[in-house]
């Protein structure tokens, strides 16, 4: 049966197919965006407390060598299947090595419906996931690694808006001690109600898209089905390397599966802005996003749950 | 259309398939991914056929016109 979380992202679809206005003003689209990443990188930051060592160090190092391989999985299959040209394969690669907040989110709400134990400091990697992608992108897409100067860094890695309220959150919920606890009503036990609320957005703006894929698009169907099938393998395996629960190799499968949508556009917008941004959005919200949050996360927590202690 | 545009579509349904075939093993719902991977093989055939078609169909409305 499916999920009452996820069903509010069904729901956003069936609205918007149904041509159904639901008043949703982007400010508050914003602003839901923003709670789930700071409650994410709390929560994380809470459950760090009590996890950090020498191994989690270790494990960042593989995580980042994680972010780094994905689009060189998807660059050639553009490239080659596709016939994209440099930019565009580039762009969609970043997007697809990259990860997706409202995936991950949806992914812990339910191993928490289903009461399945996953490693706390997961929030850490969500965070380490979403740059190393953008560098790789951007360099498959120019040919070089003139992109990447002091400007490119202090934009992209210190001042991004997501990276920036995660690490923030994180480190609050690290560092705040036992005033942290204040804030979990909010933060914490409202956590999915509101990814409810955030999900019906994502379901119209991912109805929104299905209506624009234009009939030509049967690559760009297959391509955004097959590589997070090919990234959550990927992330099972290197959960498997790292010996995590099995929640933690759900998780991780997750984390290869999804598509950013947020952090990747606004960086490809700034520093590509040559690339067709409609083609890579609607890949990844349109195709992937859905596909993830119905078929491909649940497939991933039982494939955890079978594989894991 | 060529190898290149077809292959894609293919191997993605055959994925979904071993997915789905994965899914009985591990206890996991498999029907989104057969109807996925049926929907993609028959969106790629339809999108083939009308290629196909519509080169086919140039040659002789350009003989028309001229």
């Amino acid at each position: 049966m499916i999920d009452a979380v996820v069903a509010f992202f069904v729901l956003g679809i069936v609205a918007q197919l149904l041509g159904a206005k639901i008043p949703f003003s982007d400010g508050l689209y914003k602003s839901l965006s923003m709670f789930l990443m700071i409650a994410i990188g709390l929560k994380g930051g809470i459950a760090l407390q009590q996890h950090v060592d020498a191994s989690l160090l270790l494990m960042s190092v593989a995580v980042v060598g994680f972010g780094l391989l994905l689009p060189l999985l998807a660059y050639p299959l553009l490239r080659y299947f596709g016939q994209l040209d440099k930019t565009n394969a580039g762009a969609i690669a970043a997007h697809y090595g990259s990860v997706s907040v409202a995936t991950y989110a949806v992914a812990v709400a339910l191993l928490e419906a289903n009461k399945i134990n996953y490693e706390a400091y997961f929030p850490l990697f969500v965070v380490l996931l979403e740059m190393p992608a953008i560098v790789v992108g951007l360099v498959l897409a120019k040919g070089n690694f003139k992109i990447i100067n002091r400007a490119f860094i202090k934009k992209e890695l210190v001042a991004n808006q997501s990276i920036l309220l995660m690490v923030g959150s994180l480190i609050i919920g690290f560092a705040g001690g036992e005033s942290v606890q204040k804030l979990t009503p909010f933060f914490v036990v409202l956590f999915p109600g509101i990814l409810a609320l955030f999900l019906l957005k994502m379901g119209l703006v991912a109805g929104e898209q299905l209506g624009s894929l234009k009939k030509n698009s049967v690559f760009l169907i297959s391509f955004a089905i097959l590589m997070p099938m090919l990234g959550g393998l990927a992330g099972t395996g290197l959960a498997l390397l790292l010996g995590l629960s099995a929640g933690g190799i759900a998780l991780m499968a997750v984390l290869g599966a999804s598509a950013s949508y947020i952090a990747v556009p606004a960086a490809m917008k700034e520093s590509l802005p040559e690339a067709n941004a409609g083609m890579s959005i609607t890949a990844s919200l349109g195709i992937t996003f859905p596909f993830n949050v119905l078929i491909n996360v649940p497939f991933f927590i039982a494939l955890g749950q079978f594989l894991g202690v | 259309m060529t190898f290149k545009n077809l292959a894609l579509p293919f191997i993605t349904s055959f994925c979904l398939l071993a997915f789905s075939y994965f899914s009985v093993q591990i206890g996991s719902s498999a029907l989104g991914f057969i109807i996925l991977a049926l929907s993609l093989l028959v969106a790629a055939g339809i999108h083939n056929f009308n290629v196909s078609t519509a080169k086919e169909a140039t040659p002789y409305s350009t003989e028309v016109k001229s």
